[in-house]
């Protein structure tokens, strides 16, 4: 039964992906969503070693997906359900359709289709990099009015019994540094990063690939991580 | 000849590392400059082929070349070869991903990996919308529409709710047409 989940639900991502890799990100967020096989978290780990291992992004990414969700013979029926789309428009395409690809209006539909894509690419990647400090973000948040309250209960208490609410104080506070010091490396990542794209492409004229990119974010990751 | 093209395909799926965009580079060296399987022109309707079709680019020039060589049998042929590299590679690197991860280097590694691979897709999506962008003869439409689906999935995450990506682009579809259909009426 599963299986029949996974092979409808790849088929749909091969039919609909058009423009490649980046598109399918996207969609395979909502099936690890629908089967609640893997945390976002886990999730971009995928994504990160399916841009650095050999292969295209979305064919790894199936095979990665549909093993978490049915193991290896999982893995083999999302990437063939993923494939068998794109392989049949190919051959039907070449076989009746190929003086169609200069067509006006065909050209036109199509320059409507791919803004809007990009439009959803973007709101994904944008989520991710929420995602990676939004949750530290609102906790710090939470603990910090916490505390205030607890303070304001020191008061009334005052001589009666405060030390609970100072240990709890403390205890709150150690927590606060700690995601304090999650957020303020995540900048600091983010900015290194930005910065090596810029320096990279000014002083050596080229664009930094993706996965020197990534190999700075494992490098970056380990240095800041060992330094604070 | 199908055994040539399994290889051939093999072989670019087992050394492009960085998706189907890297690819294109290395299928054109394989079977334009070196095996001589499609010419220049061939080549480049083929781009625009795999960029217009569902699905990967990788296994739409795959199938499309091992169509042109060997018809069906080498479209077979052709696309197996490319994707067997990754079902064989992240086949092995799922079952052991987990246990890794627990490793404290590992895991800091893939803490700036995140972050790095977040700023990656942003910028992919900015280039895509500067070459759509620059390409279009319709800028403030492009534009809309980039903002109006971007806008979308960001307000129904703030509120909780999902919004399937399939159904997004459905609609993406459906419009394609439509405009296309209404521009195509007027100009009768």
């Amino acid at each position: 039964m599963i299986y029949l989940n996974i092979i409808y639900d790849f088929l749909m991502i091969g039919m609909l992906s058009f423009g490649g890799g980046y598109t399918t990100i996207p969609m395979v967020k909502d099936i690890v969503e629908k089967y609640d096989v893997l945390n976002i978290e886990m999730l971009e780990n995928f994504i990160a070693i399916s841009e650095s291992t050999p292969g295209p992004i979305a064919i790894n990414l199936a095979t990665f997906v549909g093993n978490e969700i049915g193991g290896v013979c999982g893995g083999v029926i999302a990437t063939i359900c993923e494939v068998l789309p794109a392989f049949l428009i190919i051959l039907i395409f070449v076989k009746f359709f190929k003086k169609y690809i200069d067509n006006e209006n065909v050209k036109f539909a199509l320059s409507i289709i791919r803004p809007c894509i990009v439009g959803i690419i973007m709101a994904v990647g944008a989520g991710m990099f929420v995602s990676n400090l939004f949750p530290y973000v609102s906790e710090y948040i939470k603990i910090k009015d916490n505390i205030e309250v607890k303070k304001q209960f020191i008061d009334v208490a005052k001589l009666i019994d405060s030390t609970m609410y100072l240990n709890q104080i403390d205890r709150m506070k150690i927590e606060l540094v700690e995601y304090k010091l999650i957020i303020i490396k995540c900048v600091i990542i983010t900015i290194c990063v930005i910065l090596a794209m810029f320096l990279y492409k000014k002083i050596l004229k080229k664009k930094l690939s993706s996965i020197k990119t990534i190999i700075l974010g494992a490098i970056l990751g380990i240095a800041i991580n060992y330094i604070l | 000849m199908m055994f040539e093209l399994f290889i051939t395909f093999f072989k670019i799926g087992f050394f492009t590392i960085g998706g189907g965009y890297a690819m294109i580079s290395v299928v054109q060296d394989e079977c334009v400059e070196r095996k001589k399987w499609l010419d220049n022109e061939e080549f480049l309707n083929l781009l625009a082929i795999a960029e217009s079709t569902p699905g990967p680019i990788a296994i739409n020039m795959a199938t499309y070349t091992g169509y042109v060589k060997g018809k069906f049998l080498g479209a077979v042929f052709a696309t197996i070869g490319v994707v067997l590299p990754s079902i064989i590679v992240i086949s092995i690197i799922s079952y052991f991903i987990k246990d890794v991860l627990h490793i404290k280097i590992v895991s800091d590694a893939f803490f700036g990996i995140r972050v790095a691979v977040s700023i990656i897709i942003i910028k992919t999506a900015c280039n895509l919308l500067i070459t759509e962008v620059s390409h279009s003869q319709y800028k403030i439409l492009t534009v809309v529409l980039f903002l109006v689906f971007a806008l979308v999935i960001v307000v129904s995450d703030i509120l909780g709710k999902n919004i399937s990506t399939i159904i997004l682009v459905f609609i993406a579809i459906l419009l394609g047409i439509i405009l296309s259909l209404a521009r195509s009426m007027k100009k009768l």
